[in-house]
């Protein structure tokens, strides 16, 4: 379990006047899952790649405990971060199974036996030899959750990982990552743009709004308080994600 | 399920006979003259077969087998390493290279095969500027084995490899790269563990062209001395005049080629390779200093000495001659760019009609016919030519043993078809560089749009021109340049097939390179490589103009 320090984070992409991310602040305390809320282009999905290391601020600095990731133009690459992902579109190895998934970011000796392990505590015992073109929507995403904790990562970024999913199938979805992630204790940061999400899965929420956080406290404070309309209309989901992409990567 | 689907198709046939019968026309066309093959094989005589089975075809075996995988190796690296290159990194001169890589595909294998023989000949070139700046002298280098051969054709050929594979590398989702790189691999892990994987596809297809490309050499491997199938093709064809033999040998390299096709196939098994969509662009790595100078390098190579080096081998070849640009030389000249054009726009009319009438008749027989009737490009020149000349000669044979037309008639057909049949051979065999742009676009659009048109009133000939034919016009124009580059280039299937004193470029510049005239040759060469240039420059910019659409 680790505590994440985000310090006046500022990103500007090439050709765009506008900051995607101002001077922005977040602590995310030891073992708590922390949901980023925003419209499209408010910097959520940004942030988490600038905290994964596939991209670097202009300024500011990053630090997960006492181990620095970014500071002064220095960076520490993404492999060297001991950070789990969850992408938005799973990003599964087409060529690999699933157990070759999962064993990926292990030593080669661990594979076999942490791979089975992984797959039993995401309640997919037996399926190691498909390929993700052979298993569910929902069930590749419990193999893209499994791939990201194998190596037992300090922290757990999921981008989104919820969008693609069936709204049948969704809430059950939700409450069974919610259990996976109490039983490892890990820290996690959930980009989300939908508020019942983040009810369900967080136990707090950071409001962002053109590279800034706007609000950032439990989830049930930031519904019972909000502190402007803004937030009350992301609170009633009135900012639905739009397909108006404005940078690469926002 | 057989019983549905065949009356399904009997359904489609009734519906629209018109079409139907185009697609089983065409079908039958390219299947009857391939099954002809083997019958008259077996039928003919035998005397040289014991000699070439015991002697010969091992040779040609192993040399075939090892030109080609040396040469898919080498068209691998070189392919797979540019388009690296180019998708992952930004630098200056980027849109140079954009067009300059492709620009070997306008030199064919024999050019390239010609001009490094004589750079590096004795008392050539490299010799005396070796000695110039070194005061010593020169080594002796061979390039006239199969070694120099691999490395001439993968010069010559990687461009196909580089196009696939350029746009799977573009279309390949970035986050599977950033999984890996986040899961603690470095980037030259990542690279070979899920990048490459992931364009496998690609890749097979791209050294697929290549490798059909290379079993139907003719001119680099012949002067280069290498024996493979085509080669043993042409000696038994006009050296032992033993057509027998000559059709054995087809039947044995279709049967090679097919098994590639076959065993790629199987080593897939399960394995999916698709590419997931993107939900991001990927952000390309700028690049300066040592990092740019080294990359630079790489994509420079490839351009160099498979097209500047040869290109000015050409140059400096004619500049020693007085170059008489005389008639002879400009009826050539418009002998290459009529035959090229007119076969080019009969491949892309029938392409056209083709992958619409499939469109027609979705998941039939029909379908599998038109797919069946592309497969040409997946057999050698030389093979397709003999089915066509023992096709054709047995027609004639039948009409006139059958008293339909007297032996004068039969023997004017004879010289007559000269032409026809090399107009069927090339729409035979380039039918699918045509025809794959436009079926995958269909595949893409699915048929919504015609069936949107035919719901109108419209039949499917108006369908085809108001609708599909204004959609269809970069995948019909850049398949149509492709083989309109291919036929300026092509040489086995002109041979056999050409009618009595008809030259092209190519036959002319392998005539004089053969009979060690290189800089007779290099005017022909150099014209040859100009008029090819012309398409390749300009796929490069169409794809370019797509690339930056797409984003």
């Amino acid at each position: 379990m680790s505590e994440l320090h985000i310090e006046q984070i500022d990103k500007r992409f090439n050709g765009l006047d506008n900051k995607v991310l101002d001077s922005l602040d977040l602590h995310i305390p030891s073992g708590k899952t922390v949901a980023l809320l925003g419209r499209s282009g408010s910097g959520k999905t940004t942030l988490l790649r600038i905290i994964a290391g596939f991209i670097d601020p202009d300024s500011g600095r990053i630090a997960m405990d006492n181990r620095v990731f970014f500071e002064d133009g220095k960076s520490v690459v993404p492999e060297k971060r001991n950070i789990g992902f969850v992408f938005q579109d799973l990003a599964l190895f087409p060529h690999m199974d699933a157990l070759e998934n999962i064993g990926y970011g292990l030593p080669r000796s661990e594979r076999k036996e942490t791979g089975n392990r992984m797959l039993s505590l995401v309640g997919m015992a037996g399926f190691g030899n498909r390929y993700p073109h052979e298993l569910s929507g929902g069930q590749q995403q419990r193999i893209a959750i499994a791939r990201a904790l194998a190596p037992k990562p300090r922290i757990l970024l999921m981008d989104e990982p919820f969008n693609s999913l069936d709204a049948s199938i969704k809430s059950d979805t939700l409450a069974f990552v919610r259990k996976i992630l109490d039983q490892s204790g890990i820290t996690t940061i959930i980009v989300s743009h939908d508020f019942h999400e983040a009810e369900m899965i967080a136990d707090s929420c950071a409001i962002l709004d053109t590279g800034k956080v706007i609000q950032y406290d439990r989830v049930q404070t930031v519904k019972q308080q909000p502190a402007n309309d803004f937030v009350r209309r992301i609170i009633e989901s009135d900012y639905r994600v739009s397909s108006e992409a404005t940078a690469p990567g926002v | 399920m057989i019983k549905l689907a065949g009356s399904s198709t009997l359904q489609a046939i009734r519906r629209r006979p018109l079409w139907a019968l185009l697609i089983i026309a065409m079908f039958l066309l390219l299947a009857v003259p391939l099954l002809s093959i083997p019958g008259a094989a077996l039928l003919r005589k035998q005397e040289n077969w014991t000699h070439m089975l015991t002697y010969l075809l091992p040779r040609y075996l192993w040399q075939t087998l090892i030109l080609g995988l040396g040469t898919a190796l080498g068209t691998g690296v070189i392919g797979v390493g540019t388009a690296w290159i180019m998708s992952r990194y930004r630098f200056k001169g980027k849109l140079l290279f954009e067009i300059l890589l492709y620009l070997p595909l306008a030199v064919p294998a024999y050019i390239m095969a010609f001009s490094y023989a004589g750079f590096f000949e004795s008392g050539g070139i490299f010799e005396r500027l070796y000695t110039g700046l070194f005061s010593v002298s020169a080594p002796n280098i061979q390039v006239m084995n199969m070694a120099g051969l691999i490395a001439v054709m993968s010069l010559a050929l990687y461009p196909y490899v580089y196009a696939t594979v350029r746009s799977s590398f573009q279309m390949q989702a970035p986050s599977t790269m950033e999984a890996a790189r986040i899961l603690g691999a470095s980037r030259t892990r990542a690279f070979w563990t899920v990048a490459l994987p992931a364009v496998r596809p690609a890749t097979v297809a791209g050294i697929s062209l290549v490798l059909m490309e290379t079993f139907s050499e003719y001119g680099a491997v012949h002067y280069y001395g290498v024996e493979n199938f085509t080669t043993g093709i042409f000696r038994a064809w006009f050296t032992l005049r033993d057509t027998s033999l000559a059709l054995k040998l087809a039947g044995i390299l279709l049967l090679f080629t097919f098994g590639f096709l076959a065993a790629e196939k199987y080593t897939r098994k399960r394995k999916a390779y698709h590419s997931i969509p993107a939900s991001h662009t990927a952000e390309l790595q700028r690049l300066s200093g040592t990092a740019l100078l080294l990359r630079l390098s790489l994509l420079l190579i490839p351009v160099l000495l498979g097209f500047i080096v040869p290109v000015g081998l050409s140059l400096y070849w004619s500049s020693t001659i007085t170059v008489h640009l005389d008639a002879e030389f400009w009826n050539i000249l418009m002998n290459t760019v009529t035959i090229a054009s007119v076969s080019s726009l009969l491949v892309m009319g029938v392409a056209l009609l083709l992958s619409h009438g499939s469109s027609l008749f979705p998941r039939t027989l029909l379908q599998t016919m038109t797919r069946l009737g592309s497969l040409g490009y997946a057999i050698p020149g030389a093979v397709l030519s003999l089915a066509i000349l023992v096709f054709s000669n047995s027609v004639l044979n039948l009409l006139w043993e059958s008293g339909i037309i007297s032996v004068d008639a039969a023997r004017m057909l004879l010289v007559q078809l000269g032409f026809a049949n090399l107009l069927f051979a090339f729409l035979l065999r380039y039918l699918a560089v045509a025809f794959k742009p436009l079926e995958s676009h269909y595949l893409k659009i699915g048929n919504g749009v015609t069936e949107a048109a035919l719901s109108l009133g419209k039949t499917p000939w108006r369908a085809l021109f108001s609708v599909n034919l204004p959609m269809l016009r970069v995948p019909l124009l850049v398949g149509g340049l492709l083989v309109f580059i291919d036929l300026v280039k092509e040489l086995p299937m002109t041979m056999i097939l050409r009618p009595f004193n008809f030259e092209t470029l190519a036959v002319k510049t392998y005539y004089y390179s053969t009979n060690e005239m290189l800089r007779l040759a290099a005017p022909y060469s150099l014209a040859l490589v100009a008029i090819a240039a012309i398409p390749s420059a300009l796929i490069s910019l169409i794809r370019l103009k797509q690339r930056r659409k797409r984003g």
